[in-house]
């Protein structure tokens, strides 16, 4: 066959040979082999030892082992040649290679099926097989035999297709000899098979639903979802990688019911708050946040101390770009974060796990050819929203108003000369129209972000690198780019007998963030008269000799900030198989993370006015502070898993040691003899040292659990943990934890089966155990002695008791309690998760306040007898909506309505706790304002209530407990959040569309100072910039009787305490609540021809936006950050390309 | 051999509830702090938390840093405020019309003494240090505790007397009489009177200093002695104030009234005890910077310029006007400040050319002088005016008759102690002279005058956490 047609030298005299070789390959194929054995046995591996053996023997002998189909032709294994074979236990891809390179054949591994091929067939060869075509027919039927009609058949690379009749049949003519049919129902997994004449009866099984298959890691053990007695929720890198955004956190923001993600600010690196199903804890002070775990290295959530005293803590406090150190993980290489919430899912973990665990598991080679990945995103990030605020001569206009309505002259500065009105009385332009927002906060910053990686493996030995670069830029004007790149590799190898695996992973990330000191969010509020910025020669212009621009808001962007962070977290998790089913497994990994940061205070940034009024050896100023955090866990595990009867057992027993300790060093260098030389403190005339503050802390336990399932239908799981923390007091640190789970899966019932079969899974679950928060400071039962640091006396460093010990500190309780329903319905085109959970805090960490007298104003960290109720509901629903050949649309829909309640506090009402806790009303997010009373006619001033039934207009600056006026709390907890996201697809094109929702209540921030107002207090950087206000403003009272919004413009003090009586009022609380199109992507996969064309495994391109578009009631910058003063979330566009080679 | 495993793994999990490495999670205190046990273990740290208690009232604002000067300068007649707005402790005590809200120096003075009885407890119950440091180190405690209560009882009147360290047996203290926080007092600085040293100590608390060169920045015996005269005074015991600040006028060799302005130079031979100045290159004393002025007036910062009162109880040609009074041109008006210390620009600490002067041999002279005046000694009481008036520039006193001569020790008081930790108020409440100068003086400062003023009102906080604890009368 061969030699006749490579040499044809007359096509008019191959015909009858043709037609003949056609038949002859129909009846070849008829009997060629097409065996698929049991899947029973998976071994894809051969020992074979027997010398010249045949092709066919050699094959049929492959087949049998691995389970493949081996399918040739007799032609193609004609020529032949026997095979000596000595193999043992050798993967199949090396005895194939081996035993085929010397026979001029070639193979190609298709599923389960081996094709064997001639190497380099002619062109003649291919044209042959392209005639050599057969007609194919079978019938599909379901798992109970029933016939399938309308299922697809479809000639997999072709438009060839056809469906099946009502009695399943169906038929394809002319098809390739070689054809793989792909037969495809909804609801039912799709099937590929070899094309052969007679298909014979084609089973289909019912779609493994993702809630039945999916793995879902718990940390120490895993387990199918299906069969899962917690709740957890698992967010995968499909979602993650979508998002361009550089804390992983941020991609998780309304994706998992129950998980409430705020950003606070905008700013790179910016602080979030992360609560898991509400907060449990009284104190602000005790953390909130839940526990990190990374590939199970537990990941510190707290940074120490910034240069300006920002605590990066749990983020409440931090307004610094420090934020918290998940900002030093790449969301690229994150496989997963499973988001852990009931007793069920974190009474293993302890002490630790009160306030929810997040688990995160970064990518894994995979075995097969080393495939190279390229993702290159760039695109652009932009401030959402900007205030309409007063132009120039709304501005003058509402101050000149303002002095009227005070009964003063508009100052003017030739009549007196020293006044500082410098907007109004002359001194400034009166034309000058700077729109500061477009100015400070108002361009588009570059956003570059690329991938590369490189995986594959053998079945030994899978390797996965990584390597990331992101450039962010900074809206405000200057080089203030974050810069990042980053390392993470993972290695896994097995021993030959499979027994013994060892897995690797290592990450390191070096984030390089340059900003300023001070967020210039708020400067834009700036009068829109102010000055020029910059002189002509280039330098800052601060204003006359008075320096009226002393707050030239780019004096505050000349004071740098810089943040230098490597992060390195590495992992070996060595697993061996002892005996069948008994495991030995340890965890054992280390974390280091090092920031250094920098804050240049040059000389130039100062007005003049102001370096008159310091000391001349503070300025130029240069503050480092260095901290290091690092922690090393060791956890060996011992699991079995036995099957008895229809009983399978699994228990797992393991312990963990943990020793964290963080140091941190602040200096500050002073007396430099110009801004030249600021870059180094060993310039400095002077050098400060300030208490950077260092800890350890140290943690062991044992853990195990015990799960037993009957028959897949009926399972019980139960974990404990005895662990002992380094933070508590010397009697009170160990404690128990427990959880106990059961879960029914009573679609597995008969009954149930006959009764409701369009239900494909029902499992109702109920979980209840306790878990402890032990995220409180270290040393809290020791006197500690802190030094008064450089300032000495007569020469020597002075010591003085920094807090009052509390040896009985024990960590605050969680006991939760959990109902579910997990329901797929409609062969699992809908999918439904129900949860009714009730969480109850108690032993809760306070400050215990005591009289100011006694030295100290409480005792930190006292365990008081109150409890804290969380209770919700979370419902996520995900749906096939239409799965119609070519378009498919599916959605998902996440929401979780939490009520967070204080249960009991003993004696409450004798407690200085009296007049911010209420028993039956939430611990946090409680707002305290006055009660607004309206616009006093007369004056034009707000008014609120006092105790004594009248009104005033003097309330103050800030609600004050103790206040002659009324005060009134304020839920600002959001009602419920969610998440709703819709993939629509058709052919080749994907849009996903998702949407987060807030129900809430908010402040609304507009200015912190009465309209009409204008500070000049130099010393006083923020505020002087703000005297602009929002529009909005101008629906305010002018006279007697008027009916308005706003109270008269004022410059007067008396006229600011009346504005701040309205802003800290309950009439500043307003709808926050929003619909925010987090995320849309457009992506694109090349079509196949295009790949091939290309030689690419994969290639797509997309079209991705962060924070699209927000729909809100709310009139102030953001819903979500609720402030006028701090960069809100950024929207983020990127046009991505990614490339698989 | 299933079940073996399974066995293995209960016995595993039960282990589990059991065990747990107590040695593992115990920890060391961290290295860069001290605790309890181990600072009162040697001589060095168990100093230093006496060096870190007048570090803590040396860079902080405090009673005994400018509070009391200001807040009470501004209550009294000294004082001209001009950062007008309500919401400032300066303006309402101005206006003497504090806020229960305000708490002037309640807390911080309460924080600095637990800082006195913990040094007390940890000192005394050491056994490991030397015998001679331990009673210098207990003295100093002592005689700092009872500064500090001087200052409660003449602010609030009745106050928690507080002398553990232990906050348990406090939290539902009630306050103390009067004379009880007197007693208390009086027995701390005779206890420290025989515990301190008499030579002024280098910063080890145990070495003398050449008499020449003393930093007299430590307590002694005769700060002990200075401040007894003062509560002898105060408490009408006139022969005892007459006793003890004779100790200090005739100890001629270490103590003399020197020029005007010399007094508040470090290390000037009148003073008794200073605070050393301690805040490295930053701004000088907080008196000089909150006082002096230079091109602004009416900020938070420069609040004050001296009271017309005060400007007209000047006699021509005192030289204390000339040398404590400074004036400053602000916008073409002429304004008078204080200015008993003046480096108001920053220097680095070494180079601070005032220490602020807690106790000095002028005030010694004027108790004896108004003790005397009390006891019938005329001419004694004349002498020590005399003493006062002449360095000031001024000629004797030749009047006789006695309450003439207490209101000439008043006056006297007035202007060589003006602006000096609170002096003025507490001169004008112990002498019942209050009422009768602030009912002129408080309505030309935007206030109405009520008896009860006198007493500051406990803070509102503080009242809430103690529901024993009750408020001066006249406040809500």
């Amino acid at each position: 066959m061969y030699k006749i047609y490579t040499k044809p030298t007359c096509w008019k005299n191959q015909h009858v040979p043709k037609i003949l070789l056609i038949m002859k390959l129909t009846t070849v194929l008829m009997i060629a082999i097409m065996m698929q054995v049991s899947a029973a046995s998976f071994a894809q591996k051969l020992t074979l030892k027997k010398n010249n053996i045949t092709l066919e023997q050699f094959f049929k002998e492959i087949r049998k082992q691995t389970g493949y189909a081996v399918i040739y032709t007799a032609a193609t294994i004609k020529d032949g040649k026997s095979v000596d074979a000595n193999y043992t236990n050798t993967p199949i891809e090396e005895v194939l290679s081996n035993s085929l390179t010397n026979q001029n054949l070639v193979y190609e591994l298709d599923g389960k099926n081996i094709i064997i091929t001639r190497r380099a067939s002619s062109f003649l060869d291919n044209l042959v097989r392209a005639f050599a075509s057969i007609d194919i027919r079978g019938r599909i039927v379901d798992a109970q035999g029933t016939s399938l009609r309308g299922a697809t058949v479809n000639v997999k690379g072709t438009v060839k297709r056809t469906q099946s009749d009502s009695e399943g049949n169906f038929y394809l003519a002319s098809v390739d000899e070689k054809a793989i049919i792909v037969v495809s129902y909804i609801g039912y997994e799709q099937v590929e098979l070899s094309g052969k004449s007679e298909m014979g009866i084609i089973r289909m099984k019912p779609v493994a639903g993702e809630l039945q298959e999916v793995i879902v890691n718990k940390g120490y053990y895993t387990e199918t979802q299906k069969l899962a007695t917690g709740n957890t929720v698992t967010v995968t890198a499909k979602d993650i990688e979508k998002q361009p955004v550089l804390n992983p956190m941020l991609a998780l923001q309304g994706r998992v019911a129950g998980l409430q993600i705020t950003q606070t600010s905008g700013v790179i690196n910016g602080p979030l708050n992360i609560q898991i199903r509400g907060r449990s804890s009284l104190n602000d002070l005790v953390g909130n946040n839940p526990l990190f775990v990374i590939d199970g290295i537990p990941f510190q959530s707290t940074l120490l101390m910034d240069p300006l005293g920002n605590n990066g803590g749990n983020g409440v406090f931090a307004s610094s770009p420090q934020g918290n150190p998940l900002n030093y993980i790449n969301p690229n290489d994150i496989s997963s974060i499973s988001v852990l919430k009931d007793a069920d899912a974190t009474a293993i973990y302890g002490s630790r796990g009160g306030n929810g665990v997040i688990l995160i598991t970064t990518k894994k080679g995979q075995t097969g050819k080393m495939s190279l990945g390229l993702n290159i995103n760039q695109g652009f990030t932009q401030a959402p929203k900007t205030l309409e605020l007063m132009s120039t001569q709304q501005y003058l206009d509402m101050r000149r108003e303002a002095f009227k309505n005070d009964g003063l002259p508009v100052p003017d500065i030739a009549t007196s000369p020293n006044d500082p009105n410098y907007d109004v009385n002359g001194t400034w332009s009166q034309t000058a129209n700077t729109n500061w927002q477009k100015e400070l906060i108002g361009q588009f910053a570059a956003y570059t972000n690329i991938n590369l990686s490189l995986s594959g493996g053998t079945e030994l030995v899978q390797y996965g690198i990584r390597g990331t670069f992101n450039r962010q830029g900074n809206l405000s004007p200057g080089d203030f780019d974050d810069k990042r790149g980053g390392l993470n590799f993972n290695i896994t190898t097995h021993s030959k007998d499979k027994k013994l695996t060892i897995d690797f992973s290592g990450s390191f990330l070096r984030d390089n963030n340059l900003n300023s000191q001070i967020d210039v969010t708020g400067n834009t509020l700036r009068a829109p008269n102010a000055p020029d910025s910059f002189k002509p020669d280039g330098t800052l212009n601060f204003g006359g000799p008075n320096s009226d621009n002393g707050n030239n808001p780019y004096a505050n962007l000349a004071r740098t900030y810089s943040n230098k962070t490597d992060n390195v977290v590495l992992s070996l998790k060595p697993t061996y198989k002892i005996a069948n089913g008994l495991v030995f497994t340890a965890n054992i990994g280390l974390t280091n993370l090092n920031s250094n940061i920098k804050i240049k205070q040059p000389v130039s940034s100062y007005s003049p006015l102001y370096l008159s009024l310091i000391p001349a050896s503070t300025i130029p100023a240069l503050i480092n502070t260095i901290n290091e955090q690092k922690t090393w866990i060791v956890e060996p595990q011992l699991s079995y898993e036995v099957k008895i009867k229809d009983i399978k057992l699994s228990a797992l027993a393991g312990t963990t040691f943990q020793k964290s300790a963080s140091e941190g060093h602040y200096f500050i260098g002073t007396n430099f003899v110009s801004d030249a030389v600021i870059g180094n403190l060993a310039n400095a005339g002077q050098v400060g040292v300030g208490d950077g503050g260092s800890y350890q802390y140290k943690y062991n336990a044992v853990y195990s659990r015990l799960n037993a399932n009957l028959s897949d239908k009926y399972i019980l799981n139960f974990t404990a943990r005895r662990d002992g923390s380094s933070r508590f007091g010397p009697d009170k640190q160990f404690g128990n934890f427990y959880s106990a789970a059961a879960a029914w899966i009573f679609s597995s019932e008969k009954w149930i089966e006959n009764a409701f079969d369009f239900i494909s899974l029902g499992k109702l679950r109920a979980s209840y155990g306790s878990s402890g928060n032990d995220n409180i400071g270290n040393y809290a039962y020791y006197d500690l002695y802190q030094s008064r640091g450089a300032n000495t006396y007569q020469g020597l460093t002075g010591f003085y008791p920094r807090s009052l010990a509390n040896p009985d500190v024990a960590w605050e309780k969680n006991a939760k309690l959990e109902f579910a329903i997990d329901l797929g319905i409609f062969k699992d085109r809908v999918i439904a998760t129900a949860a009714y959970y009730r969480n109850r805090s108690s032993n809760q960490l306070l400050n215990y306040s005591i009289p100011t007298f006694t030295g100290f104003t409480g005792v930190p960290n006292y365990n008081f007898p109150a409890t804290v109720q969380n209770s919700g509901l979370e419902v996520t629903l995900s749906t096939r909506n239409i799965t119609a050949g070519n378009f498919e649309w599916t959605s998902t829909l996440n929401s979780s309505f939490n009520r967070n309640k204080l249960l009991k506090f003993d004696n409450l009402e004798n407690s200085n706790y009296a007049s911010i806790l209420e028993i039956g009303q939430p611990v946090n997010g409680r707002g305290y304002a006055w009660v607004y009373k309206g616009i006093d006619p007369t004056t034009g001033l707000h008014t609120a209530l006092k105790k004594d039934g009248t009104v005033g207009s003097n309330a103050g600056n800030y609600v004050n407990l103790s206040s002659e006026y009324q005060i009134t709390a304020i839920n600002t907890l959001p009602k419920y959040f969610g998440g709703l996201n819709n993939s629509f697809r058709y052919k080749n094109l994907q849009l996903d569309v998702f949407l987060e929702f807030v129900k809430q209540v908010g402040r609304v921030s507009l200015t912190d100072f009465a309209p009409g107002y204008f500070s000049t207090d130099l010393y006083d950087q923020i505020s002087t910039s703000q005297s602009n206000v929002p529009v909005e403003f101008l629906d305010r009272w002018q006279k007697p009787g008027d009916q308005a919004k706003y109270q008269r413009f004022t410059q007067s003090f008396e006229g600011i305490r009346a504005y701040s009586t309205w802003a800290q009022s309950d009439a500043s609380y307003v709808d926050a609540s929003y619909i925010r199109a987090k995320n849309v992507t457009l992506s694109y996969q090349l079509p196949s021809a295009f790949k091939n064309k290309l030689k690419v495994k994969n290639a797509s391109v997309n079209l991705s936006a962060q924070n699209v578009f927000t729909i809100t009631p709310y009139k102030g910058r953001d819903p979500e950050s609720q402030s006028y003063s701090t960069l809100p979330p950024l929207k983020v566009f990127v046009l991505g390309i990614q490339v698989n080679l | 051999m299933k079940m073996k495993y399974i066995y293995t793994i209960l016995i595993l999990i039960s282990f589990t509830l059991t065990s747990g490495c107590k040695k593992f999670v115990q920890l060391d205190p961290p290295d860069d702090r001290l605790t309890a046990s181990t600072i009162y273990a040697t001589n060095e740290t168990a100093t230093s938390v006496l060096n870190g208690l007048y570090v803590r009232i040396a860079e902080t604002n405090n009673v005994l840093t400018s509070y009391a000067t200001a807040y009470m300068g501004f209550a009294s007649d000294e004082l001209k405020n001009h950062y007008i707005n309500a919401a400032s402790s300066y303006t309402q005590l101005y206006q003497n019309n504090v806020s229960v809200d305000t708490e002037i120096y309640w807390s911080t003075t309460y924080t600095l003494i637990y800082n006195c009885n913990v040094a007390i407890e940890g000192i005394e119950t050491s056994s490991k240090l030397n015998a001679q440091l331990k009673l210098q180190l207990v003295g100093e405690a002592k005689f700092m505790r009872a500064l500090l209560y001087y200052y409660l009882v003449n602010t609030y009147g009745k106050v928690p007397l507080v002398t553990k360290s232990d906050y348990r047996l406090y939290t539902m203290a009630k306050r103390a009489e009067v004379a009880e926080i007197y007693t208390q007092i009086t027995a701390d600085l005779q206890d420290a009177q025989v515990k301190l040293s008499k030579d002024y100590l280098n910063g080890d608390a145990l070495t003398s200093y050449p008499s020449a060169s003393a930093e007299r920045v430590r307590p002694t015996y005769w700060a002990a002695t200075a401040l007894l005269a003062r509560i002898y005074l105060y408490n009408e015991q006139w022969a005892q104030a007459e006793t003890a600040a004779s100790i200090l006028i005739d100890n001629t060799s270490m103590f003399s009234l020197v020029a005007p302005s010399s007094v508040f130079l470090k290390n000037s031979q009148e003073s008794i005890f200073q605070l050393q100045a301690v805040i490295q290159g930053n701004y000088a004393l907080f008196e000089a910077r909150t006082f002096v002025l230079t091109n602004s007036i009416g900020t938070s910062s420069n609040p004050a310029s001296i009271s017309p009162q005060l400007e007209q109880a000047f006699e021509a040609n005192d030289l204390r006007k000339a040398n404590w009074i400074g004036t400053a041109n602000i916008s073409g008006v002429n304004y008078l400040f204080p200015y008993k210390y003046k480096a108001s620009t920053p220097v680095l600490a070494a180079n601070k050319p005032e220490y602020l002067t807690l106790l000095r041999l002028a005030e010694q002279y004027l108790i004896r002088a108004e003790a005397r005046a009390h006891l019938n000694n005329i001419n004694g009481a004349q002498a020590d005016i005399n003493k006062i008036r002449n360095r000031a520039g001024l000629g004797n006193t030749f009047t006789l008759n006695q309450s003439a001569l207490l209101d000439e020790v008043m006056k006297e008081r007035q202007l060589e102690l003006f602006c000096e930790q609170g002096h003025r108020w507490f001169d004008l409440k112990r002498s019942e002279r209050i009422n009768d100068v602030m009912t002129v003086v408080s309505p030309t400062k935007g206030g109405i005058w009520s008896p009860y003023k006198q007493l500051m009102p406990i803070p509102a906080y503080e009242i809430k956490n103690d529901k024993n604890l009750d408020q001066n009368p006249g406040y809500n």
